[in-house]
């Protein structure tokens, strides 16, 4: 070997790529204690990783920082996730960390959290990314195993609730090794032969091992991809997988799923039954509205019509008719009361009365003139006597004079 | 959905049941207005009328197609 002087710019920079040309130590999990813990004005944490023989800087950004659940505290013992860089103006080695869980927790787990905080710096779980559900959704795809509760589950409940559905399952392995590829390849085929309106992808409980193909990167990513909503129902509600987190909805089960992809029929049809009501109450209110105007026009049209204001002097000419009925009347009262008093007088003097109480009247029998002095007669002239029940004819046999009582025509 | 629901409406084209619906509200937002003739109402009204019993109908006689993609590894059988 001959020997060569470098400078230290070349000595760090070779430094630098053996160090971080290592894929082991760009993907490395570490576990130590956090001691000399400072949060920079800038928002990222400086701290000592250390245990009990050694140490080594490290620094977690302000971005990861955010994506922790937990801040770091001075004296966790903890599990971090990182690389190891070489920062040559200072010569160090530094740890720079994206992931920070508690000690103790399993490798499982620590590898979910760290994809979770990679997909969620990657933009993946963006809330403004999720599409809304289609409201009447014509064909609903199912990734999930054709044996499974979930695919009975779903059948059930989109029967009831909506059949006016299409509902198509594309079968898949949903758990154990070859799951991951299974749910891609179920997702795809879906897609591509039967372009559905929405994608219900899922499983029942299990361990946190049993849902791993959920947690699968290229799962995530498919799911990611869907062109259409896609609703998660993995596991049991406490059970939560990436997919629920990059799924455009989330269901506690595979039921609750298969509700929110569709509305339900019989409510749709009661519904309907209101809109009836309300088609029928505004028809007939305009039709109410119509008539009343009808009727306003016609009031006002009888208001104004010669026949009205006949009837309206006809009106007005009944007192007079009854003035004058009433005038006649007492005209007519009147006369009769005069011809009543008449009657009488003339009943007072009628000669037929005065007989009655022995008067009798006499006229000549030849003439008929009545007599009403003894000079008319002399003795044999023939009278008729006439009484209020017959006559008697006689002949005068003498006449004398009042006065004298004396017979003059002898 | 639109093949398997028999929902036309007055000019004779085919809805879907979605499609059927917004025509509805549509109808019923148009008649709450009360900007409508009375002529215009009641066509209106007829054709609301006809399109809710068609949807019923479509609802009463909807029956679920349910099937299963096959695929070449079987997967999850």
């Amino acid at each position: 070997m001959i020997a060569r002087i470098i400078t230290i710019d070349q000595l760090t920079s070779i430094l630098k790529v053996i160090i971080e040309d290592d894929d082991d130590l760009q993907d490395i999990w570490i576990d130590g204690e956090i001691s000399n813990l400072t949060i920079a004005r800038s928002g990222h944490a400086y701290f000592t990783l250390k245990d009990a023989t050694s140490q080594l800087s490290a620094v977690m950004w302000r971005t990861a920082l955010a994506r922790q659940q937990t801040l770091p505290r001075e004296g966790d013992r903890v599990i971090a996730h990182g690389s190891v860089t070489f920062y040559q103006p200072r010569g160090n080695l530094q740890l720079q960390l994206d992931v920070l869980q508690p000690q103790g927790t399993g490798i499982l787990q620590l590898q979910l959290e760290e994809l979770r905080q990679r997909l969620e710096a990657e933009g993946l779980f963006d809330p403004g990314r999720k599409r809304a559900l289609p409201e009447f959704p014509k064909r609903i795809g199912v990734v999930t195993s054709a044996s499974g509760a979930v695919w009975h589950d779903i059948q059930q409940v989109i029967s009831r609730r909506f059949p006016l559905a299409e509902l198509i399952l594309s079968p898949s392995l949903v758990q154990g090794d070859g799951a991951p590829e299974s749910i891609v390849q179920a997702l795809a085929c879906l897609q591509e032969t039967t372009a559905p309106d929405v994608i219900i992808i899922g499983r029942g409980g299990g361990s946190l091992e049993d849902l791993w193909a959920f947690n699968d990167e290229r799962v995530v990513r498919a799911v990611f991809a869907a062109r259409v909503p896609v609703i998660s129902a993995v596991g049991h509600e406490t059970d939560t997988t990436l997919v629920d987190f990059v799924a455009d909805m989330r269901a506690p089960t595979p039921s609750a799923a298969a509700e929110l992809a569709v509305p339900d029929l019989s409510m749709i049809a009661e519904g309907l039954e209101d809109v009836r009501f309300r088609l029928d109450t505004l028809i007939e209110r305009q039709l109410a509205e119509a008539m009343q105007l009808l009727d306003d026009m016609q009031d006002r049209l009888v208001r104004v019509s010669p026949l009205t204001r006949l009837e309206t002097l006809l009106h007005d000419l009944e007192p007079l008719e009854i003035r004058l009925q009433n005038g006649i009347r007492h005209r007519l009262q009147m006369a009769s009361q005069t011809v009543r008093a008449f009657t009488d007088v003339l009943e007072a003097l009628n000669p037929q009365s005065l007989m009655g109480r022995g008067y009798s009247f006499i006229c000549d029998d030849t003439t008929g003139m009545a007599i009403r002095s003894i000079d008319q007669v002399s003795t044999g002239t023939s009278i008729r006597a006439i009484l209020g029940d017959g006559e008697i004819g006689a002949k005068v046999s003498h006449v004398r004079h009042r006065n004298t009582l004396e017979t003059i025509h002898d | 959905m639109t093949d398997i629901v028999a929902v036309t409406n007055d000019a004779g084209e085919k809805l879907s049941f979605e499609d059927a619906l917004q025509q509805i509200r549509n109808i019923v937002t148009s008649l709450e207005d009360g900007n409508l003739t009375l002529e215009e109402s009641m066509t209106k009204y007829q054709e609301g009328s006809k399109l809710i019993d068609q949807c019923r109908a479509t609802i009463n006689g909807a029956e679920i197609r349910i099937s299963e993609l096959m695929r070449e590894d079987e997967s999850g059988h």
